[in-house]
């Protein structure tokens, strides 16, 4: 058994070494062109993308979806591990929390992207139609970054706490930082009451608002009347997808965290099984959802609905569909069907191909929708009629997705990425509460 | 010396191909010009007119080419404007002034229509010549029915113009209702007759009938619109006070707005809540 400040010393936040800083840099090379092009795309409008009157929603929207359903899930599966009372949650909640919060914010940031106008960002408050799901949208991203980060940061008091007292000789001006954020934290019975409880009733209200902020988007699309889009089963279907691509992003933090802290003793294979099982049953739930959304129209579809799987099965998308469908769901199940495949390492590589497949699927399913509206596209440029990202386009979604890694990262820097009072507690280590 | 001759009307014919060559394949397309007088009384007169060439065996719509319309009643050629055509080769020219404008000794106005040829269409013209018509309507009723009598008579001489086929039809969405026999013909004092059914929806039960002269070879085409309360007042469903999805904000469904707000009311306290334990964890 490891002593307290074994413990401590090994959970607590640490600079970043030589090939975390080159990822740094790297990662602010990215967010700094992408910040050069949004500004072009400010001065110049959305000209600059390859975005027209057809093709209204592109790679920014596919984002948009991407992050939302990423965000969801690490907190919704946090707080039902929470609820459940499932110890092994301990080493891999906080990355969950984190993950969820970066990518919540990522999601506002994308939205205002896409806006031609954000200085007209208060006209959605100022007009807002309660009827539109883009007001819901307006409405639940916030509330879902606030209460991310009451799901963050309530945990958080009691290890923030303990790098208070244990970076206080090295680091003082760090301690004091601890010190104020952890609210005068003492371990008190009345602290620990408070804490508990807000943390219960945190992960109840976040289940129910994951599940409203991925029905939003579903709806987003699916009150749309377009082909492909106008399905009953849309909002079922994103969640799914959601815990597919959330439970991706997570195994893939985790392992990455992992490795570069050095934290084997605590995030184990066991971990990584019970995540993988996890992964599998998402990924299998996703695959029936998929089928339900393609297989079926197949029977009954009117023309245009036909042309449009046709493009999806055969045509111009079909390497892309099959690519996310096979690569990104059907492989990954083959995969963590077996014990190797859900090893740390087998894992990671799986938490990839799911992760960059369901990026890919938020594009399936939006771009190939708009080029097939009911009415036929007529009188406009032959460009107009197809849709690829430009070079714009491209640099400000990998700016957001660096900018998304880069919050991760930030808050791995600075706060403990296993919560380390619970670690000693479940260890029964002695706690600072009794010294 | 035979083969001399031979080889000078060879060369004669060579040269002569050469000459005539460029010209040849400089060879303009023909226009072919429509033109079409329309007089909608009390609302103006206007020319209709349409420019087709037939290219590769198909006739085709000639687009954006320029029409200049002439006024040559009395040998005086009077230009009075232009217009251009639009993608199906169809251009309005407006006789603003038909009012004003003179007709000769005998009651006959003739325009032309001149193309003036460009890269790669000959030039062309077409004339046109129609006579002033007076054509009224109106609506009466008899025996609790509702009939539109309409006469026909010559502008200038204010003789009614007999046996000419006229259409009655009331103005519809897509395309006009006929109404009346096949065939209405005006008798010897120009005048034509015909039923109203009384079914025939209109918003507030107005309907606009038309009585309509067409393409007559002497007075083009006449039209003259007369507004009657004589149809069934159309049931048309006014959704637009009410509250609905699809209303503005303002409009928004009471189930709608109730729940939204709670939600937010539930969210607002929550997070109030939570900013209090936090309080509460940093005083305790």
């Amino acid at each position: 058994m490891k002593s307290k400040e074994t413990i401590i010393k090994e959970l607590a936040p640490r600079k970043f070494g030589k090939r975390g800083t080159i990822w740094s840099i790297i990662l602010l090379i990215f967010i700094f062109a992408g910040l050069i092009a949004y500004i072009d795309q400010l001065i110049k409008g959305q000209v600059v993308t390859n975005m027209r009157d057809y093709a209204l929603w592109g790679v920014y929207i596919s984002s948009f979806v991407f992050f939302v359903a990423t965000s969801s899930v690490g907190s919704v599966a946090a707080a039902i591990l929470r609820l459940t009372k499932n110890e092994w949650r301990t080493p891999i909640v906080r990355i969950a929390e984190i993950i969820s919060l970066a990518a919540i914010i990522m999601a506002g940031i994308t939205i205002i992207i896409d806006m031609a106008r954000p200085d007209r960002l208060l006209n959605l408050f100022i007009h807002a139609r309660l009827q539109s799901p883009i007001t819901w949208d307006v409405i639940i991203i916030p509330t879902y970054m606030i209460i991310s980060f009451f799901l963050l940061y309530f945990p958080l008091l009691p290890d923030l706490k303990i790098l208070k007292d244990h970076y206080k000789e090295s680091h003082p001006t760090l301690s004091k930082w601890y010190g104020k954020l952890s609210l005068k934290w003492n371990g008190s019975v009345a602290q620990k009451a408070l804490q508990q409880k807000s943390i219960r009733i945190i992960a109840i209200a976040i289940i129910p608002l994951g599940i409203i902020l991925q029905t939003v988007d579903a709806w987003l699309f699916s009150t749309t009347y377009r082909i492909g889009w106008d399905s009953q089963n849309l909002a079922p279907y994103f969640i799914s997808g959601a815990f597919v691509a959330g439970i991706g992003a997570l195994v893939t933090g985790i392992y990455v965290v992992r490795k570069v802290r050095n934290l084997e003793d605590y995030i184990t294979d066991f971990h990584f099984d019970k995540l993988g099982k996890l992964l599998a049953l998402a990924c299998l739930l996703y695959l029936y959802f998929n089928i339900n959304e393609y297989l079926l129209p197949t029977f009954k579809a009117k023309k245009a609905e036909a042309i449009h799987l046709e493009t999806l099965f055969t045509g111009s998308y079909a390497l892309l569909f099959w690519s996310v469908t096979i690569l990104g769901l059907i492989l990954p199940i083959i995969l963590l069907l077996f014990k190797k495949g859900r090893s740390p390492k087998g894992m990671f590589y799986i938490g990839l191909l799911v992760v960059i497949g369901s990026w890919w699927k938020r594009y399936v399913i939006v771009t190939p929708t708009l080029l097939h509206p009911f009415l036929p596209i007529q009188g406009v440029p032959e460009s107009w009629r197809h849709y690829f990202p430009s070079l714009h386009e491209w640099l400000i979604s990998f700016g957001t997705l660096a900018l998304a890694i880069f919050i991760i990262m930030m808050l791995v820097r600075f706060i403990p990425i296993i919560p380390i009072q619970r670690t000693m507690d479940e260890q029964n280590i002695e706690q600072i509460d009794k010294k | 010396m035979r083969s001399l001759i031979i080889l000078k009307r060879t060369l004669l014919f060579a040269l002569g191909l050469c000459l005539i060559t460029p010209v040849l394949a400089q060879k303009k397309n023909k226009v072919r010009i429509k033109a079409q007088f329309i007089n909608v009384i009390d609302q103006g007169a206007f020319i209709e007119i349409s420019g087709s060439s037939r290219i590769d065996r198909k006739n085709t719509a000639v687009s954006d080419i320029v029409f200049n319309v002439y006024d040559n009643t009395d040998s005086k050629r009077t230009k009075i404007g232009s217009t251009t055509t639009d993608e199906n080769g169809e251009a309005t020219f407006a006789l603003s002034d038909f009012n004003t404008m003179e007709a000769d000794s005998t009651g006959l106005y003739k325009i032309q229509v001149v193309f003036d040829g460009n890269d790669n269409f000959a030039k062309a013209k077409k004339n046109i010549e129609f006579k002033k018509a007076k054509l009224t309507a109106k609506v009466i009723q008899k025996d609790s029915l509702n009939f539109i009598t309409a006469q026909l008579l010559d502008g200038l001489s204010m003789e009614p113009i007999t046996d000419e086929i006229v259409t009655v039809q009331v103005q519809r969405l897509f395309k006009p209702l006929r109404i009346g026999e096949e065939f209405n013909a005006t008798d010897e004092s120009g005048t034509i007759e015909a039923m109203i059914p009384n079914d025939i929806p209109g918003i507030d039960g107005m309907l606009n009938l038309e009585v309509v002269l067409s393409d007559n070879d002497d007075y083009g085409t006449v039209k003259a619109i007369v507004s009657s309360p004589v149809g069934v007042p159309a049931a048309i469903e006014d959704n637009f006070n009410k509250r609905a999805m699809w209303g503005t904000a303002k409009r928004a469904p009471l189930y709608i707005l109730i729940f939204t707000n709670v939600l937010l009311l539930g969210i607002a306290i929550l997070f109030i809540y939570l900013t209090r334990n936090l309080i509460n964890i940093s005083k305790s």
